[in-house]
């Protein structure tokens, strides 16, 4: 019983763990809080499964398209909106990240509409109980994924000129502007990243939590709050915040009624921010000079 | 010597002025979806004019002020339908309440900064908004949600028409636009102001940074509970989505869609946020849509505000040259 | 003695800003506390007026310890400051700045200013009126009053810091770079006021770069580099140490 709660509660932790990440790299290359987070995964969930229920699609195909569309969708928005806004101020562009949000979810109700779909997992048959854990299949892919995501993207930061000059851009504009590193492209890439990110934890929770145009906001909120426990700015950290969020909040789910369930997260972030607002990774200064 | 006092006087003036249109507007105005369309407005200009207060002029920008007004609706709500207090009572502890608790959570709250603020206050929002869903026994939850069967009463009058409610919340609304008025042209104000700039200088003038913060907390708090004690009565009948985390985004967005330096910025974002949706009606499922459009549009294009981009343009128009 | 500052010492992650230093600020007298670039200056006067704590040591000011204090306390004991990266107040005219550098003078809460009660009409006045004296103190035509403080040029805005310190007539002040960015002219009107200042009983904390000021102004001087005391004595004194010759060597070369 124990364990199964614990799976489960990795199960959701690897989604807010994407969203947490994503956060991450938005904030780490631009000092900015991007409050349409949650929309991207909303997004990633609607837009998957409006191509397979409705198109017909198998979900292997509907859920890379719809990626890569909220990924151009994320880009967009940093190159069209937050760039060209008059006021370059954190607090203005994040005011301005709400607005869009709100764009987001408006272009979703009107294109999909407000039902709840639950479009198929991407794979069928069963998994037979572990150690007497039952995981859905798209679980399993779950799983799987955001293992291989998660490693993808250590390497590409760790080793690759792209991960380099965003993480150079993100400590010091001048110098890498310096070095020839555009911080306008890194930010766009930043905010790209963190649209396949939400996108692919939305295509890959769809079928188990179902996609709605409203789905944005909790998303967003568990997903503020596990890099606030990780410490933000911290990747590691994200990650990690995302996988413990996800198990605490099964626990209580698990002894509570489950309406007071996302009161956990919410819970936990305010502790956390009041006894230590570093997180447990630590993670840089949050006064961005 | 009387300069400085002119601004005030001006203020003044215009508080006038706004008392002279509102009374105009409910003498001439019948309509009731009109008369509710306003009475909304008015409702939430309130809780606008606080966080005005509180984002504007001391920086803190606080996504949690649907909690609060949450709070005054429930704290009115209860005590005149289960313990029988007069209607006038329970808004005064409307009032009180959320300025006590606001008081207590900004202690410890407003010692963190900026970015870490915002996240504590929606997460504080969050979860009171969680609570209001969840004790069903106290609030009825979402459903069936708190029913209200006295109306809004001053002694022996009863003011449960519309147009009742209408004049109530006017003058409330004019109450609150005087208190804060009376505010910013202080001492406190003035500190509050400095906040924003530079709080090592404000400190070194010897202002308590956290006190203050803390106190218009408390105030914007109060104003919000007044806010929720006026929606409870009109509405008689009401839910626990009403008070949700999307209420403190609209409340943000007027105050910037308003302005961000002004008060009266926040009867004009009220105007704007309450009349567009109602006039966008006809577009039902694009409404949302075109809401977040014209506000991001406006965010990007106009960041002091609507208000003091109007204000600006007929100044410019008026004088000529660059009015600055 | 007003200020006696011992064995201050400040940490950050590893560099040590400031290392047991020790100086006194005699009352009524300029002390000018000099030395290169990075010497621990600013820390200095950021622990005296209570923006950061010590690691390690003691401020003590007319008797009583300032370390633990906040820097709204701090204030309210008679110690105004000014900033070397100027932190004029945003959105508020130049009166309005000076009269919230006043704000010690004042008592009225939220609630009484909500309600605009007489207390706080008096007190309006009463800083309006310390705030047009320390204006004209400090040589700040009237026409600029209602002028919003950061549009005015940079040498008007330090007199107007300087005003905002003054206001609550305070006993102790803690000047940083006054001097930097301003024309000789403007150097020799703030030495002259200084001096004026010093005449009143004002004491005063300077840290300066502009060697000419200091040497003319200063009673005392207290040279440091790396975060401790090189030496402290008349200008006179400071001026012929070798010790601090090597300090400020390459200071002097590029500055001659």
């Amino acid at each position: 019983m124990a364990a199964q709660i614990f799976v489960s509660g990795l199960l959701i932790g690897c989604v807010y763990a994407l969203v947490a990440w994503g956060f991450t790299i938005v904030y780490n290359a631009t000092g900015l809080i991007n409050f349409a987070a949650g929309e991207f995964v909303m997004m990633g969930s609607v837009i998957s499964a409006a191509l397979s229920i409705k198109l017909g699609w198998p979900a292997l195909i509907a859920a890379p398209v719809s990626i890569c569309a909220v990924t151009a969708i994320a880009a967009l928005m940093d190159w069209g909106c937050l760039q060209r806004a008059k006021r370059q101020t954190p607090l203005a562009l994040g005011m301005l990240t709400i607005g869009i949000g709100i764009v987001l979810r408006g272009a979703m109700l009107f294109s999909f509409g407000k039902d709840f779909q639950f479009p198929p997992a991407f794979s069928d048959g069963e998994i037979p109980a572990i150690l007497g854990v039952n995981i859905p299949t798209q679980g399993a892919w779950v799983f799987g994924t955001v293992f291989i995501a998660a490693i993808l993207l250590w390497q590409l930061f760790a080793r690759s000129w792209l991960g380099w000059s965003m993480r150079a851009a993100g400590e010091s504009r001048r110098a890498a502007v310096l070095m020839g590193i555009s911080p306008r492209n890194v930010s766009t890439t930043a905010f790209a990243m963190a649209g396949a990110m939400g996108a692919l934890a939305g295509a890959l929770i769809a079928p188990l939590a179902s996609a709605n145009y409203t789905s944005g906001l909790f998303f967003g909120l568990k997903g503020f709050s596990a890099a606030i426990l990780g410490g933000i700015g911290s990747p590691l950290g994200a990650v990690a915040g995302g996988l413990i969020l996800g198990v605490l909040e099964n626990i209580a789910a698990g002894y509570m009624s489950s309406g007071w369930k996302d009161a956990i997260a919410l819970g936990i972030l305010i502790l956390v921010l009041l006894i230590k607002p570093t997180g447990i990774f630590g993670g840089r200064s949050v006064k961005r000079v | 010597m009387s300069e400085l006092s002119k601004a005030y006087r001006h203020n003044l003036r215009g508080l006038a002025a706004a008392s002279i249109i509102l009374a105009l507007i409910g003498a001439s105005t019948s309509n009731s979806f009109y008369l509710t369309t306003i009475i909304f407005a008015l409702i939430e200009a309130i809780s606008a004019i606080g966080l005005t207060l509180l984002f504007g002029f001391a920086g803190l920008a606080s996504l949690g002020q649907a909690a609060f007004v949450g709070l005054g609706a429930y704290t009115a709500a209860l005590l005149v339908e289960r313990c029988a207090f007069p209607p006038i009572a329970g808004m005064a502890l409307a009032i009180l309440v959320p300025t006590a608790v606001g008081w207590i959570i900004g202690r410890p709250l407003l010692r963190l900064s900026g970015l870490y603020l915002t996240m504590a206050s929606l997460a504080l929002g969050v979860v009171l908004s969680l609570v209001f869903s969840q004790a069903i026994s106290l609030t009825g939850g979402l459903d069936p949600g708190f029913m209200l069967n006295h109306a809004f009463s001053l002694g022996h009058w009863t003011l449960d028409s519309t147009k009742d409610m209408y004049w109530v919340c006017s003058v409330c609304v004019v109450l609150t636009l005087y208190l804060a008025i009376n505010l910013i042209h202080s001492r406190f104000g003035r500190g509050l102001r400095a906040l924003q700039s530079s709080e090592a200088a404000a400190e070194g003038s010897g202002i308590a940074t956290v006190r203050f913060k803390t106190a218009i907390f408390a105030i914007a708090a109060g104003m919000a509970g007044l806010s929720g004690a006026l929606y409870a009565f009109f509405m008689r009948s009401f839910n626990a989505t009403a008070f949700d985390f999307s209420l403190s985004i609209e409340l943000l967005i007027i105050v910037m869609v308003g302005s961000l330096r002004s008060v009266w910025g926040a009867l004009f974002g009220a105007a704007v946020v309450t009349i567009l949706p109602a006039a966008l009606e006809n577009f039902s499922d694009y409404k949302l849509f075109i809401y977040g459009v014209v506000m991001v549009l406006i965010m990007m294009f106009l960041p002091d505000g609507l208000f003091h981009g109007a204000v600006q343009g007929v100044s410019r128009l008026l004088a000529g040259k660059d009015a600055k | 003695m007003s200020l006696s500052v011992q064995g201050l010492t400040k940490r950050f992650d590893g560099l040590t800003a400031v290392d047991g230093l020790s100086f006194e600020a005699p009352k009524g007298k300029v002390t000018a506390l000099i030395g290169p670039n990075g010497a621990g200056k600013t820390t200095i006067l950021s622990m005296i007026s209570g923006l950061m704590a010590p690691s390690h040591g003691s401020i003590v000011y007319e008797g009583g310890a300032l370390t633990g204090l906040s820097g709204h306390q701090i204030a309210q004991r008679g110690i105004a400051r000014t900033y070397q990266n100027l932190q004029m107040f945003e959105d508020m005219s130049v009166l309005e700045a000076v009269m919230t550098g006043a704000h010690v003078l004042g008592r009225s809460g939220p609630i009484s200013a909500m309600l605009r009660l007489p207390v706080v009409r008096r007190e309006e006045h009463v800083l309006e009126a310390a705030a047009r004296t320390a204006l004209q103190r400090v040589h700040v035509p009237q026409s600029l009053y209602l002028r919003e403080a950061v549009s005015l040029p940079y040498g008007l805005q330090r007199r107007v810091e300087i005003a905002r310190a003054l206001v609550a007539a305070p006993r102790l002040l803690l000047l940083d770079e006054p001097a930097a960015g301003l024309n000789p002219t403007e150097t020799e009107e703030l030495t002259h006021l200084i001096a004026g200042l010093r005449s009143e009983g004002l004491t005063v904390l300077l840290v300066e770069h502009d060697m000419e000021m200091v040497m003319n102004l200063s009673d005392s001087v207290v040279v440091m580099n790396f975060g401790k005391l090189i030496c402290a004595g008349t200008p006179s004194e400071v001026q012929s140490n070798p010790l601090v010759i090597e300090a400020y060597l390459g200071e002097e070369e590029a500055d001659a």
